[in-house]
């Protein structure tokens, strides 16, 4: 009896914090992506098809050239497929117009690129604001947002510094600040650890799995590294374009 | 809506207060220079035009000029139509003349030109003849058979037409003077020069003289009568005023002796614009030019941008407010320069050209317009090159090298 009404209590919780880990939050379907160049013609993904629950972290891996940045952009919908499609939180996103894509990547989408991709003329507080700034939200808010995300990444005293003045382990966490200040629906990481020695890798997978576990972040991850595989839950393994 | 605006207005005055700063201090002087080179010629030409007038007025119409009646060749009872005009309070004084072309001889060399007849004292208040000489002197009232020439017509003294002059004569020495078939000799009493050379091709006689030439001895006729009125006394008043007091003759403003001024400004309107179309179309490829390089540069920030879901329309509005800000602050600072420095310089430091001296006049409908046309050009030379860029798709943006 006791037990039951805990357990009821837990299930009305999870609901009300949106987390149901068993929910399926984004679904690629038979995702076909080629590029030509010139004359030949390369068949990065041949037809893949992936699902990720909600508040999972997700590695994606496999050999280099083996299509995981592509995988991630057709997902991330930073890119569009030749064939098949991307549905994320109900949403088929084949269907979405170009300006339509750029408004639910801004309001439900956060990427950390390999290369930090800070802007150069922004300070850290600056570029993690500037989606909520688009999003319309006010300027107490969206600075009160930045400071609190920037805190969050251990920045809290550099709010007002400029990438430039960074090292590449603080710009990458003022990039996962940047992906993470709107509270996106999936945050996709392209090899964020790829410029960074091993010390600070360990740092941004330990930041990462902090947002995970403590907030329930969905995180879409490639990487080439063994070892990384073991903050996440779960690896999604690519070879020639194909689940392997 | 609103917060569009915002984001673009962000990244921009990031952009300008965080960006190279070499860049953006190039590209406001090149449009500095620029609006200069838009504003230089209109104000040339609105100079030469004001110190036309001036020395039309000085020299020539004083303010207003009276001529005969229409289908009259003179006007009659000349001197006491000058009297009742001389008791209007704002009427400083006013000259009869006779006025006729003749031809002057001197040694084997012969031109034409215009000689007036003029009561020397009279003269002397409403126009700045006497003071224009620069050898000799001034006729004065009983001199007979004694002529002032300009300095085209003797020739020398720095005369520009040389060689259609009477090739370099003196004061003291004589001319022949023929005028109806009449020719008598006048002994050259003084040269002037207004330093124009229109004004500077005449000749004046005592009116006595020209009366015999012209056969009209004792008849009290002129041919105008040029009155000089107070300082900044309107035309259109004195005018009324002449009018009032029942003067019937032809009264006739120094504006409406500005015909063949205004055939010249005409003319060089016509350069003007076609060098105002050339400034604005290198305004345009400067323009375009500068903010492509810049843009080219910002590629991948602007995959960045669209990647994080940033309008395309926000990104490309953020470039041309850059553009606008640069072409603004060119234009003010390309302002400041004419209007405090170099259009004053002029006024101090005429400049000497072929026709007298110069200085710039800057018209403030002029620079407004010609910042306007800087503005526009700026406007599409980066709307062009921003909206080319950050249509391009993302990846693209973001990776192409
Ligand atoms: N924009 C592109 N144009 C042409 N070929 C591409 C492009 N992007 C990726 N590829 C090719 O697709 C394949 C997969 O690339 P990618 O997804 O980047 O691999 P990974 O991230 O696993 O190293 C590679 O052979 C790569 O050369
Ligand atoms: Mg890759």
């Amino acid at each position: 009896m006791e037990n039951e009404r805990e357990n009821e209590r837990e299930n009305e919780r999870e609901n009300e914090s949106g987390i149901q880990k068993n929910d399926t939050i984004i679904e690629g379907m038979d995702i076909v992506r080629t590029f030509r160049m010139g004359e030949v013609q390369v068949r990065a993904l041949r037809g893949v098809s992936v699902k990720i629950r909600r508040g999972e972290f997700v590695a994606i891996m496999g050999p280099s050239g083996s299509g995981k940045t592509t995988l991630l952009n057709q997902l991330g919908i930073l890119d569009t497929p030749n064939s098949g499609k991307v549905v994320i939180d109900g949403t088929d996103t084949s269907a979405l117009s170009e300006k339509e894509k750029g408004k639910f990547r801004l309001h439900n989408l956060g990427y950390v690129f390999q290369d930090y991709a800070l802007l150069p003329e922004l300070n850290a507080a600056e570029n993690v604001y500037l989606s909520l700034m688009m999003q319309g939200k006010s300027k107490v808010e969206y600075e009160s947002a930045a400071a609190e995300i920037l805190t969050a990444v251990g920045l809290g005293d550099r709010l007002a510094q400029l990438p430039s003045k960074m090292s590449g382990g603080q710009q990458q966490r003022v990039s996962i600040a940047r992906a993470l200040a709107h509270s996106p629906i999936i945050l996709f990481a392209d090899e964020p650890c790829a410029n960074l020695d091993s010390e600070t890798s360990k740092e941004v997978l330990d930041l990462f799995k902090k947002f995970n576990t403590e907030y329930g972040q969905t995180i879409v991850m490639v990487t080439h590294e063994e070892w990384h595989a073991a903050y996440t839950d779960r690896v999604i393994k690519l070879k020639d374009g194909m689940l392997e | 809506m609103l917060e569009k605006a915002k984001v673009s207005f962000f990244l921009a005055g990031r952009s300008i207060t965080r960006g190279n700063k070499g860049i953006t201090i190039f590209t406001i002087f090149v449009l500095t220079l620029i609006f200069v080179q838009l504003v230089l010629f209109s104000s040339m030409l609105a100079g030469v035009t004001l110190k036309f007038n001036e020395l039309m007025v000085d020299y020539q119409t004083g303010n207003v000029v009276i001529e005969p009646e229409e289908e009259q060749r003179y006007i009659e009872d000349a001197s006491a139509l000058q009297k009742k005009i001389e008791s209007l309070p704002r009427v400083l004084g006013t000259t009869a003349r006779l006025k006729t072309s003749g031809n002057f001889r001197y040694k084997e060399k012969e031109i034409g030109g215009t000689v007036y007849g003029i009561d020397p004292m009279d003269e002397s208040f409403v126009t700045a003849i006497e003071d224009a000489i620069i050898s000799g002197e001034f006729l004065s009232r009983p001199d007979r058979g004694e002529i002032i020439l300009g300095r085209e017509v003797s020739g020398g003294f720095g005369a520009l037409m040389e060689s259609r002059s009477l090739g370099g004569v003196e004061v003291g020495d004589t001319v022949e003077l023929t005028i109806e078939g009449k020719t008598r000799e006048f002994r050259v009493k003084g040269i002037y020069t207004t330093r124009y050379f229109m004004a500077d091709a005449s000749a004046y006689i005592n009116r006595a003289d020209l009366e015999e030439m012209l056969g009209v001895e004792g008849q009290d006729l002129a041919q105008e009568i040029a009155v000089r009125t107070t300082a900044g006394t309107d035309e259109y008043e004195t005018r009324m005023a002449l009018l009032s007091l029942g003067v019937r003759e032809n009264i006739r403003t120094w504006h409406e002796f500005a015909g063949i001024l205004r055939l010249i400004e005409n003319t060089l309107g016509l350069i003007r614009n076609i060098m105002n179309a050339i400034g604005l179309l290198i305004a345009f490829v400067i323009i375009f030019v500068v903010i492509y390089v810049n843009i080219v540069n910002k590629k991948r920030q602007i995959g960045v941008q669209k990647a994080i879901g940033i309008e395309q329309n926000v990104i490309v509005a953020s470039f041309v407010l850059q553009a606008m800000l640069y072409a603004g602050t060119g234009v003010i600072l390309g302002y400041c320069f004419m209007r405090f420095g170099l259009a004053p310089y002029t006024v101090a430091h005429p400049v000497e050209i072929p026709l007298g001296t110069m200085s710039l006049k800057l018209d403030d409908a002029e620079a407004i317009n010609r910042a306007v046309l800087l503005f526009l050009a700026s406007i599409v030379g980066s709307v062009i090159p921003a909206y080319k860029l950050a249509q391009k798709d993302l990846l693209e943006l973001i990776w192409d090298k």
